[in-house]
């Protein structure tokens, strides 16, 4: 592209007419590259071929929880547990890249939950106490009691230090979306959920831009609750497109456990490039919805993260290789189902190997036709 | 006829219960030190309740991780299975897998009952203002997996409830709790395809135990037909009752809630338990009283779904608000 078909052009005899036309057609064409590859122009990051990553959380260590609990029994003070939050970064970032992993995350080692830490740092939240999700589990749901507005930058210091302390050209960092927040609290202020939930995007694109001004690349909205009401989706959708107004770097959804049919009959009305979803706990049912994708990414969850047995590299790779049926395998990512904070830590490092493993076995077979890298695309 | 005040289902697991309960499973207390803090809680439960005059309650339900557990563990044929959400709801039960034709060896749940029942008396509380909570034919129906080819939707319905719901209800008659409360979330949600069969299986269970009075506990939405269906059983039967969920209803409900009254007792769901917000007297009362001057029976305020969707903070103020609700109309109707 570029000075070789200008220098072309130059060579040949035509009129100011077709010489206007010409290149009216060029900046067109240009500008619906710009446009349809932007991003990698912008960013200008080349991956490997199938990108393996993460969705988020990853196991606190143990020495970290229990910083966590001597702090909270104030036998250690803020600095000390800010400092072992620091270093548990440091280790699991460091643990993900040496399974191999391409765009690592922070491990979500700041968040006790995805929704309450979030409604913490948003001003008009309050919290009245724990509600039960399931068994004996609780968390602490939030309730808007007055407007909302924007504090401060929420995970702009969780992403400059992640940034800081990894060696990979993209980190991935993780926002709760909209929707799930307002699904996940609940509301005394507003006059409906939907109001609520335009209220909370116009945070949350707030701190994407924020992210973005900071040097993030890579920002993924968590919403695993927008398709649990059906008849909400429409609306819910708009709402979740806000987040992604004004901004030009690489935006994904995470879905998970989800209906995908659904889900998948509004791919193209959102404006996400990636979807990450969770696979393997389904056993690759509703795959079918890839043919739906368009121009756009999946990020393909090929590791169950409620199970504790390990799969293996073949496993994984024969996932990948029937995913490829329906998408090209530029636009895929590898990453596991859902946040690993659930897991033993060695298992969750484990099943990362294996995810790596498997997608090494793809490359191989991608590399003999010539296939060997990917862009990160907008 | 007064109004009168009904807690029902599970009640929010104070935080330091539901500790013991993580430090029991992972073997750092013992059964017998757990046991004492559901003592513990249950009492302070009852206590609650009592001072507020409330006039029938659950035990709380605090050894319950949901409605349907642990009641599904003691059921022969069934399996308990992975998560699956409640409703519509950001919360997950166990759910019941029916493998083959089910059996049911002992009144689980309301030997459970007693160990509660004995607080109670000690707190000068008689067992017929406490109840026995279960999930109803439908709603167990509905939200189980039937993999067996022993059963369909009706069967499976009829025999949970000979079964199971008979064997607790002969349970609980013995220790003189009369109010069987079911929960029919799926009766209000759900479409009116097999509601005959449900009114039939109710019918039923009235017939058979004439001391007991049975609850239908309806919410999560308001259907019309389940509603209508479930007057009509009452007015057959006068141990049938029911509660509807106003809650969730649209406002139209309110006109025919007065022709939807039957002669058995009736709980009109106003507080919303899905809501921190606070419910206003002044937008719930006018409705009310439109409803009131035509019924005789049993009337009962209430809150919809049980009360453990709120923190317990929460709940404690519903309940409080919720009586201090009755008590307002319930002097208005003295004064007029
Ligand atoms: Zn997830």
């Amino acid at each position: 592209m570029g000075t070789g078909s200008w220098a072309m052009f130059g060579s040949l005899n035509i009129n100011i007419q077709e010489i206007n036309t010409y290149i009216i057609f060029k900046i067109s064409f240009v500008m619906w590259i710009t446009r349809r590859w932007g991003d990698t122009r912008e960013l200008g990051v080349e991956l490997p071929i199938l990108p393996t990553t993460v969705i988020g959380s990853y196991p606190r260590p143990r020495w970290l929880r229990h910083m966590i609990r001597l702090w909270s029994m104030g036998r250690v003070d803020d600095k000390a547990l800010d400092e072992a939050f620091r270093d548990s970064v440091r280790v699991v970032v460091r643990e993900q890249e040496e399974a191999g992993i391409d765009i690592p995350s922070d491990g979500e080692m700041w968040r006790d939950e995805m929704v309450e830490y979030f409604a913490e740092r948003i001003d008009g939240f309050r919290f009245y106490g724990p509600v039960r999700v399931w068994g004996n589990n609780y968390f602490n749901k939030p309730a808007v009691v007055s407007k909302l507005s924007y504090r401060e930058p929420i995970v702009v210091k969780e992403y400059m230090f992640l940034r800081s302390v990894s060696n990979r050209a993209v980190v991935k960092v993780t926002i709760t979306g909209p929707y799930t927040i307002a699904d996940w609290s609940f509301n005394e202020y507003y006059g409906s959920k939907e109001e609520l939930t335009f209220e909370l995007a116009k945070i949350i694109n707030r701190e994407i831009i924020e992210l973005e001004k900071a040097g993030a690349l890579f920002v993924q909205v968590d919403e695993p609750a927008l398709t649990t009401h059906p008849e909400e989706m429409d609306w819910a959708v708009d709402a979740i497109n806000q987040v992604t107004k004004g901004v030009g770097i690489k935006l994904g959804l995470h879905v998970c456990y989800s209906d995908y049919n659904l889900l998948s009959r509004y791919f193209d009305k959102l404006s996400f490039s990636q979807f990450a979803l969770e696979f393997a706990n389904r056993g690759y049912r509703d795959l079918g919805v890839l043919s739906k994708l368009g121009d756009r990414e999946i990020g393909l969850g090929v590791v169950d993260v409620h199970n504790r047995s390990i799969e293996d590299p073949q496993h994984v790779s024969k996932a990948i290789e029937k995913a490829m049926t329906y998408v090209e395998p530029e636009k895929i990512y590898v990453n596991p189902d859902c946040g690993l904070k659930l897991l033993p830590r060695e298992i969750a490092r484990k099943k990362l190997e294996v995810m790596v493993s498997g997608t090494k076995i793809v490359r191989k077979e991608l590399l003999s036709k010539g296939i060997e890298r990917t862009i990160l695309r907008g | 006829m007064p109004v009168m005040i009904m807690q029902h289902g599970i009640y929010p697991r104070p935080r330091g219960l539901a500790r013991a309960i993580s430090r029991f499973s992972s073997g750092k207390m013992s059964q017998e030190d757990l046991e004492r803090v559901y003592e513990r809680y249950t009492e302070r439960f009852f206590k609650l309740l009592k001072g507020l005059g409330y006039d029938r309650f659950s035990d709380g339900m605090f050894r319950w991780d949901d409605i349907f557990n642990p009641l599904i563990s003691g059921i022969g044929g069934v399996v308990v299975d992975g998560l699956r959400r409640f409703y519509d709801n950001n919360y997950f039960f166990r759910q019941p897998i029916v493998r083959g034709r089910i059996s049911y060896d002992e009144p689980k749940i309301s030997r459970m009952l007693v160990k509660s029942l004995s607080i109670a008396r000690n707190l000068g509380i008689e067992p017929n203002r406490v109840s026995l909570s279960l999930a109803g034919p439908y709603t167990m129906a509905t939200n189980a997996l039937i993999e067996t080819s022993d059963y369909n939707l009706e069967s499976f319905m009829r025999d949970y409830a000979e079964k199971v719901i008979y064997s607790e209800i002969e349970g609980s008659l013995k220790e003189g709790v009369v109010n069987i409360d079911l929960h029919e979330p799926s009766i209000a949600v759900m479409g009116n395809a097999k509601l005959n069969t449900v009114r039939e299986i109710y019918e039923e269970i009235a017939r058979n135990f004439p001391k007991a009075r049975i609850w239908a506990i309806m919410y999560f939405g308001y259907n019309r037909e389940g509603v209508r269906m479930f007057r009509e059983a009452s007015t057959r039967l006068g141990n049938i009752g029911y509660v509807v969920d106003m809650v969730e209803a649209p406002e139209s409900a309110w006109n025919e809630l007065g022709e939807l009254l039957g002669s058995g007792g009736i709980g009109i769901a106003i507080i919303n338990s899905r809501t921190t917000k606070m419910e206003r007297y002044r937008d719930i009362a006018p409705k009310l009283f439109k409803v009131l001057g035509r019924y005789e029976s049993d009337l009962y305020l209430t809150h919809n779904a049980s009360l453990e969707f709120l923190p317990e903070k929460i709940a404690v103020r519903k309940l409080r608000l919720l009586r201090r609700f009755a008590i307002k109309i319930n002097r208005k109707v003295q004064k007029s």
